[in-house]
């Protein structure tokens, strides 16, 4: 506007008659002006549509919605943790900041383990067994022995040399020696789902199956023995504290005992430990002399060794999702499932982390 | 042509006056039954695509007259009988509410919300207190377990920390009347507040059933905004007919527009009353100005020694003043009807109502004024002895002259071009859809918006979009050539709902979404002993058909409905958002069009549509706005300057009006954008109509000026005696009208306060730049089609000698 208002001051002098080169070409400017600005508004009004600014949105490493089932320790710093959609996240701090790795899949990873920093190992949803040995930068998928009928690996533990064990849906079993490149199924296939295997010496595995039922194989898993415990719940997580002190834990609270390698077992009822819910996970922790387990609903658990005192508790009074592992380092428990966070076993204080 | 039909008017007055009257005691009737209210339906663009889904899902997934219901325990969590007593009490009390869909009632203390679990026959679902209350610790503890198992529960309808509850009910839209809801609703929450509980509630309907609430007072408002407006009138204008008459054109205009809007079957929006007071201050302003020559033409007559009668003085002020009265509207109308390209059936509806009561103001204003002024006898008597034109009045319009007279009118166009640029720069930022969260019509600290924030923060939020997946084809059948059902059960589409899910919910102020595909895993968790590990989906379609069908017979019909219809073949993903505002609105919509984007096989098989529900509609509603934002004044404008170049026949003359338009419409867009009063449904129409306020004191200054200066003034001449007459009618009616629409500032809407500031807002540069700006702009570039070149140029000479300065 305003260049056109001083165009116009210098024509609008009618009383001079001669008009300079310069003066000719604004008049015409002059005007054509008026005329362009009309147009630039019937054009403006029919074609120039405005195009909103959006907000970028950055997701978070854990969504709220995020399930992680999978936790291994690598180092007292270092953790890693598989999770649904193909997640596997690392953290180098105790577990307070978390990193997404790049994964070629999209299914639910169940479990994860590490021989060490470099070489891993993740299992999941559909048999799927993925490989790093590059500490997490690339993750591959290897071929692994499947079932006809469903595919589900549950739990994954890993020993030193490049042993490896997992278990799943339909009975599955498999074992790899060299880091995970390649597997062998250690059973036929059955109508049971296994839970959690771990190796007790060099012979001795057990794994943790539905319905109060425990498997042990002697000989290494080759052959297999299937124990049916007194109870009715289906076991999730077996641990060994000694070669002949181990416990396993279940659904509805369910916890069985073994003093002598897994001969006999003793449940003991949810009435007296007093948890009812759902036990997923169980560690023994050398720094306070007793087990930990944790669940569902935001429930754990520690008694001591001679199973003389359970302390069944509540994680916190705002936090009552499941958890489906955990790993003791010190005094300190970190769990992962519907959140992940860090019990303190000193103060019983649960820490959200990461959410 | 002036001549003629101003000297047809006054010879024919009491014809004229006769037809006014019949015409108006007919439209007064009329007027009298005019429906205030809003109508819901009026504030969507049935055409957009979001409304039509809207329109096609909102019996099944949920309207837009959602309300919701809060119980906050005051000591604990919920489960204590007196709180769970007051849940259960106010679910069934909304039976008793007028047009609820019972069916669309979600409480823990009804039946539509339940625990599913696993038992001998499979799964099993159970309400959580229907529909009796427990009866024992134990059943209560029982029930606070069962509520914290079930995740669609626990977070969206009990909070996280337990301690309130979340109630909703949904209303049939043909039958709701927003003002009976709002009075039952409150009569609900107030008979079961006690010190137990806090009841909060929110939705449409309560807020719109506030709007009307407020009716009584802002009657009232416009009661005591008339008194100021006349008492100042009498004040400064000294006579009766200068009193009256300005207020019997607006009256006359309001009761023509009212009269013919309800003729034509529309309703009158109570929010639209500010856009009802802007047009009157048009009538009023025009009328003021008619008042004003008339008394100039009878002093001049005197000051000539002669003696003028009231019809002559009359027929030379419509005379003259017809061209710049007529531009003057022609041209607001034709800014408004540029409005009614808008689908939304509330804008088009007002450019009918608006267009008409501007149009009105041609006859109550322009000739009604002047034709009733012809009968005054003693034109020259006044009522009381303060003559503020003297003490106030004259003085500052003699600033304005001397201003143009002096350097100091290179000032006031810097001035000008400096404030163009700063509010230029601000209005930038001016922002489509609501600004703040909350609703904007209302104080923040009004019930309504505190309900709301209190139910916000605890739970995942209030307001809801749902996006609809699947769909059949026209005449698909399925392989025995019945109906198609279950289509949305695959495994793709379930898996995708949730993929997009997670990606929604990524946004901060999304709260929560839910979908079928959050019911699944449940149910598959529940089958397998409640591992945490099954919380997920089935593998396959088959398996999810069957959790699907599980859940299906553990509940009773219907209880799907929230999530798909009838057959399955739709599904919806429901949003829960924290608050309204448009750049809420906006990243989400962009974002599910991204999803979308980076999915396409999803969208392939899925076919996901936007948008229903409260949020659905805002974005429709804020799409069109913002799409239509630009080009709504770039027409008008258009008009505008259409109009100008055509009546003075000069291109540069429209240019020139732009300059006092754009200015005030900067200004205020400026304020918005400071104020963060942002751009929605409701403010909309008066930014629409603000466009073409900005001129009308301008036309009337500037005709003068050449009319003036062809009857062989000199520039400055002309500007002085056009300051001194069209120049006090825009000085009084901006100041009679400011301070009226001061009044306000005292409403209980907040949106009726920020409204009267605006207006105030455009009166007054609007009016400070017919003053200022205008007349000094006139000088500066003596623009042709107010200084005619073909005059004589001797009178200019006189120009040095009034003001004691060599003209520019």
């Amino acid at each position: 506007m305003s260049e056109n208002n001083t165009a116009a001051e210098q024509v609008s002098p009618a009383s001079e008659n001669t008009e300079t080169v310069g003066e000719k070409i604004v008049k015409h400017i002059l005007s054509i002006l008026p005329w362009a600005i009309v147009g630039t508004l019937l054009w403006a009004g029919i074609f120039v549509k405005p195009t909103a600014t959006i907000k970028e949105v950055i997701p978070p490493v854990i969504d709220v919605r995020d399930n992680i089932f999978g936790l291994s320790k690598v180092s007292s710093d270092v953790y890693m943790a598989a999770g649904n959609y193909g997640k596997i996240l690392i953290s180098t701090d105790k577990g307070r900041t978390w990193k997404n790795q790049k994964t070629p899949i999209e299914s639910h990873l169940q479990d994860i383990e590490a021989w060490d920093d470099k070489r891993m190992v993740a299992v999941g949803n559909g048999g799927v067994t993925l490989l790093t040995e590059d500490g997490g930068n690339t993750w591959i998928e290897v071929e692994s022995p499947r079932s006809e009928t469903a595919n589900k690996l549950l739990r994954v533990h890993v020993y030193p040399g490049g042993e490896a064990w997992a278990v799943g849906e339909m009975g599955m079993i498999i074992q790899s020696n060299d880091y995970g490149k390649t597997w062998t199924q250690m059973r036929e296939e059955e109508d049971v789902f296994l839970n959690d295997i771990t190796r007790v010496d060099e012979n001795t595995l057990f794994i943790a199956a539905e319905f109060g039922l425990v498997f042990k194989s002697s000989d290494n898993g080759q052959t297999w023995k299937d124990t049916q415990t007194d109870s009715p719940n289906s076991f999730s997580a077996v641990e060994f504290r000694t070669p002949s002190e181990g416990i396993v834990v279940g659904l509805g609270g369910a916890i069985v005992a073994t003093q002598d390698a897994g001969e006999t077992w003793t449940y003991i009822p949810p009435k007296t430990t007093g948890m009812y819910e759902h036990l997923m996970d169980i560690d023994w922790s050398e720094e306070t002399n007793e087990w930990v387990a944790i669940g569902n609903k935001g429930k754990w658990m520690r008694f001591p060794a001679d199973l003389s005192d359970f302390d069944s508790r509540t994680l916190s009074k705002t936090d009552l999702t499941t958890h489906s592992e955990l790993e003791i380092d010190g005094k300190k428990v970190l769990a992962v499932g519907a959140t992940v966070g860090e019990l303190d076993l000193e103060t019983n204080k649960w820490t959200l982390l990461a959410n | 042509m002036l001549e003629r039909f101003s000297f047809f008017c006054m010879k024919q007055r009491k014809v004229v006056l006769a037809i006014v009257l019949v015409i108006t005691a007919v439209l007064a009737n009329f007027a009298y039954q005019i429906d205030i209210k809003t109508v819901f339906e009026d504030l969507q663009p049935s055409s957009h695509p979001y409304v039509k889904v809207h329109e096609k899902f909102k019996d099944t997934f949920g309207g837009t007259s959602i309300v919701t219901f809060m119980v906050q325990s005051t000591k604990g969590d919920i489960f204590q009988m007196p709180v769970l007593k007051a849940i259960r009490d106010l679910t069934q009390g909304l039976y008793s509410i007028d047009a609820i869909n019972e069916f669309q009632i979600f409480s823990i203390a009804g039946k539509k919300l339940k625990e599913t679990r696993a038992s001998t026959v499979g799964i099993e679902s159970f309400p959580f207190m229907w529909p009796n209350l427990p009866q024992s610790q134990k059943e209560i503890d029982d029930m606070k377990e069962a509520i914290l198992r079930t995740p669609l529960v626990y977070g969206p309808f009990v909070s996280k920390d337990l301690t309130a509850s979340y109630i909703t009910v949904d209303f049939f839209d043909n039958l709701i009347d927003f003002n009976l809801v709002f009075e039952q609703a409150y009569a609900l929450a107030n008979s079961l507040d006690n010190e137990h509980v806090d009841i909060s509630l929110v939705g449409n309907p309560i807020l719109y059933g506030w709007v009307e609430h407020y009716l009584p007072e802002t009657v009232k408002l416009v009661g005591i905004a008339s008194l100021i407006f006349f008492i100042l009138l009498f004040v400064i204008n000294r006579t009766w007919r200068g009193t009256i008459l300005p207020m019997l054109s607006g009256l006359i205009s309001a009761i023509w527009a009212l009269g013919v809007a309800q003729i034509c079957g529309i309703n009158f929006d109570p929010l639209v009353v500010v856009v009802a007071m802007l047009i009157t201050a048009r009538a009023v302003s025009h009328s003021v100005q008619m008042m004003t020559r008339f008394h100039e033409e009878i002093d001049n007559a005197t000051a000539a020694g002669t003696e003028l009668n009231s019809l002559d003085a009359a027929r030379t002020t419509l005379k003259d003043l017809l061209r710049p009265g007529m531009l003057g509207i022609a041209t607001d109308a034709g800014c408004v009807t540029v409005v009614a390209i808008s689908p939304i059936p509330l804008l088009q509806k007002l450019v009918v109502l608006a267009v008409v009561w501007v149009g009105t103001v041609a006859v109550s204003s322009i000739i009604v004024t002047p034709v009733l002024l012809s009968w005054v006898k003693d034109p020259k008597s006044y009522v009381h002895p303060l003559n503020l034109d003297k003490l106030l009045i004259r003085p500052f319009l003699n600033i304005c002259v001397n201003v143009v007279a002096t350097k100091a009118r290179y000032v006031v166009v810097t001035l000008a071009v400096i404030v163009f640029i700063i509010s230029g720069l601000y209005a930038v930022n001016l922002k489509v859809g609501d600004a703040n969260p909350g609703s904007p019509i209302l104080w923040p600290d009004g019930r309504y918006n505190i309900d709301a924030a209190a139910i916000n923060n605890q739970f995942p939020g209030v307001d809801r979009m749902f996006v609809v997946l699947g769909g059949v084809e026209e005449g698909e059948v399925n392989e025995f050539g019945g109906k198609v059902t279950g289509k949305i059960k695959n495994i793709e589409i379930l898996d995708g709902m949730l993929r997009f899910q997670r990606y929604m919910e990524q946004q901060e102020e999304i709260g929560a979404t839910v979908s079928l595909s959050d019911v699944i895993p449940s149910v598959n968790e529940t089958l397998h002993e409640g591992s945490f590990r099954y919380s997920e989906l089935g593998q396959t379609t088959d398996q999810n058909g069957e959790l699907v069908f599980m859940f299906e017979r553990a509940s009773e019909p219907g209880d799907l409905l929230r999530f798909t219809d009838v057959d399955i073949n739709y599904a919806s993903v429901l949003m829960y958002f924290k608050d309204r505002k448009g750049t809420t609105i906006r990243t989400a919509v962009a974002r599910v069009k991204r999803f979308i984007e980076e999915n396409p096989h999803l969208q392939e098989i899925a076919n996901i549509t936007l948008a229903g529900g409260t949020i659905g509609v805002i974005a429709a509603v804020n799409e069109v706005i913002l799409s239509g934002q630009i080009q709504s004044i770039a027409l008008a404008l258009f008009i505008l300057v259409m109009m100008c170049i055509i009546v003075y026949r000069s291109s540069i003359a429209g240019m020139f009006f732009m300059v006092p338009v754009v200015l005030a419409n900067l200004v205020t867009f400026a304020f918005m954008a400071w104020q963060n009063i942002g751009m929605n449904i409701n403010t909309v129409p008066v930014a629409a109509l603000g466009i073409g306020l900005g001129v009308d004191y301008t036309l009337y200054i500037c005709d003068r000026i050449k009319s003036e200066y062809d009857l062989g003034k000199s520039h400055l001449e002309a500007i002085s005696i056009s300051l001194h007459c069209a120049g006090r009618g825009v000085l009084v009616t901006a100041l009679v009208l400011i301070a009226s629409v001061g009044v306000w500032l005292f409403s209980s809407l907040r949106f009726q306060a920020e409204m009267g500031m605006l207006i105030g807002l455009w009166l007054f540069v609007s009016a400070m730049s017919a003053l200022f700006l205008m007349p000094a702009m006139a000088y500066i570039f003596k623009p042709k089609f107010i200084f005619d070149e073909e005059r004589d140029q001797t009178s200019d000479a006189n120009d040095a000698a009034l003001t004691g300065n060599a003209p520019a």
